[in-house]
């Protein structure tokens, strides 16, 4: 536990120093605040126009409440959460091999399973702070814009939904590690990140979204209407089961695959 | 005793390449090993497969006693390494990369890092991004990230890559001081004259195959010598030569060399034998043909005099 505890300082001294992690918060922070401009246009449509916020010819659907934000909050993590919580995992691991520091992990008192268990870790606690930020900047950006409609157990009941949907989105993103490690670097599991978004899409499409890892997020946010929200069991199992496929077949490349 | 390293008929395969093919080595206590080849030799692959970052195909490396094995932690604990050149991350400082090395090699001793940063003279860098060092200062980092702990065994893959001459001087002292202190140091090197200087034993690899071993004795009696001499009358300090039995040629620059054993280990005789014929030398000289030269030879590269 002591290995674990001082390999999860390691990673996210790496993390928190990087480029990337401010990068992370600017751009989840600045998707948020455009959602809240959305609902500014929403909410007063001829103000925006006047103001060339949105062509004259736009049309735009959808009701300026907390209710309607929250929704758009929900997707904007189910589906923007597959590939920004994929681009966390493709460089928690992707950049041992690009910063050629990989070596340096691989003979150390510490197990390599212990640095890859604290990888995910980091990476957990990393998507979490976005999530606690999308809805900070979410719940700033409403109260900025007026939205209509608030109320205590309307913002619990979508904290709920925003937390798991984030959740589903980082566990079924935990493959993205195995393919940045097998690759040993950035391309293939981009690729992967991309794949699984656009397979998605179409198996939501066919109505088997429930079943596909990837899409169930985005149709638990309420991106697909509500009557496809309500996953069954089966669902969550099967995000599940990606999880704990994703982070073995990491830890276990990491112990046998020839490092050369 | 058990030897510090042990490899028996160690062989690593990538498809049809034979990378590493049947080394057996042995390295004991407190000896610096030079470990020596071209690139594509087998180095690397060897010094991975010490590491446990590779399985190996057929055979088995162990380190005191114990065979290799990523899960053994605890041998671990007593090897420092540099491979392929140094990395390190470089959005953390010389300070907190060493720090991470502290973190996971469980190194209590705070002052530890400011020892290896005063032994490697990387004060003046310490708050400085990694990714902003030379070339020579991340090398100094790589080798402060492996020498930082109480290490017994040093696996060095080009650890003087980048340095300049002064930087490879103090890391050769440090070194020998380190195996005087009873460190096993396994130091793999293109620079021979390097080698030469500090490895007590010598493995010659080649196409994936340990071709020689030698300590610095059977290297003095397998190195050539050769006896250079020039006088104001070559043409008659030759017929000279040539007349006292011994095979001369004459090199590019116009000197003659005389490689005969008779001629190498006495060259006062010949001296002698030139002043009394009336063409004193201008040049005597024994010359001993070095690492490098010695070790392209073996290989049968031109450039080593090969025969």
């Amino acid at each position: 536990m002591k290995k674990l505890r001082t390999a999860i300082r390691v990673e996210s001294l790496k993390a928190v120093r990087s480029k990337i992690f401010p990068i992370t918060i600017g751009f989840f922070s600045f998707i948020t605040a455009i959602l809240g401009l959305m609902m500014l246009i929403l909410k007063d449509p001829e103000l925006a126009r006047n103001t060339g916020l949105v062509g004259a010819k736009a049309q735009l659907i959808g009701e300026a409440d907390w209710s309607s934000y929250f929704t758009f909050l929900a997707l904007a993590l189910a589906i923007g959460g597959l590939v920004g919580y994929g681009f966390i995992a493709t460089w928690l691991f992707g950049r041992e091999f690009s910063d050629d520091t990989a070596k340096d992990l691989l003979a150390l008192p510490v197990s390599r399973s212990i640095i890859i268990l604290a990888k995910f870790i980091v990476m957990f606690f990393w998507t979490i702070l976005l999530f606690l930020i999308v809805v900070g900047v979410g719940l700033i950006a409403g109260n900025i814009v007026a939205i209509e409609g608030w109320s205590r157990p309307l913002f619990y009941k979508f904290f709920k939904q925003l937390a798991v949907s984030s959740i589903m989105a980082m566990a079924s993103s935990t493959p993205v590690a195995f393919f940045a490690s097998y690759s040993r670097g950035y391309l293939l599991p981009m690729g992967y990140v991309v794949f699984t978004v656009a397979f998605s899409q179409i198996a939501v499409v066919l109505g088997h979204g429930a079943y596909i890892p990837w899409a169930i997020p985005a149709l638990y946010s309420g991106a697909a209407g509500v009557e496809q929200a309500h996953l069954g069991a089966l669902s969550f199992l099967i995000v599940f089961i990606t999880a704990i496929i994703g982070i073995l077949i990491t830890v276990l490349w990491w112990r046998y695959a020839d490092h050369s | 005793m058990t030897s510090v390293i042990r490899t028996e008929n160690l062989s690593k395969n990538y498809g049809w390449l034979k990378a590493v093919d049947g080394v057996s080595l042995t390295v004991e206590k407190g000896e610096i090993y030079g470990f020596v080849g071209v690139n594509g030799a087998g180095k690397s692959t060897t010094i991975r497969l010490l590491l446990g970052m590779l399985t190996p195909d057929k055979g088995a490396a162990y380190l005191f006693g114990k065979k290799v094995s990523p899960d053994k932690k605890d041998l671990w604990k007593k090897v420092g390494y540099v491979v392929e050149g140094a990395s390190a991350y470089p959005d953390l400082t010389v300070d907190e990369n060493l720090q991470v090395v502290c973190s996971l090699r469980q190194i209590s001793d705070k002052k530890a890092i400011d020892r290896i940063i005063a032994k490697l003279k990387l004060d003046p860098y310490r708050r400085k991004k990694a990714g902003k060092l030379s070339t020579g200062n991340l090398q100094r980092l790589g080798l402060a990230k492996a020498l930082i702990h109480k290490q017994e065994l040093l696996i060095l893959d080009e650890p003087t890559n980048g340095l300049d001459p002064v930087g490879i001087v103090e890391i050769r002292n440090f070194l020998m001081e380190l195996a005087e202190k009873g460190i096993t140091i396994f130091i793999s090197s293109h620079i021979l004259s390097e080698i030469s200087k500090m490895a007590k034993r010598i493995g010659i690899i080649h196409e994936g195959r340990l071709i020689q071993e030698l300590d610095k004795v059977q290297l003095e009696k397998l190195r050539k010598r050769r006896l250079l001499v020039n006088s104001r009358r070559p043409a008659e300090a030759k017929r000279i030569l040539v007349q006292s039995g011994l095979r001369v040629l004459e090199n590019e620059e116009g000197n003659l060399e005389v490689e005969d054993e008779s001629a190498t280990g006495n060259p006062e005789k010949i001296a002698v034998k030139l002043v009394e014929s009336g063409s004193p030398p201008t040049l005597l000289k024994v010359e001993e043909e070095d690492l490098e030269s010695y070790f392209l030879r073996l290989i049968g590269i031109s450039g080593g005099d090969t025969e």
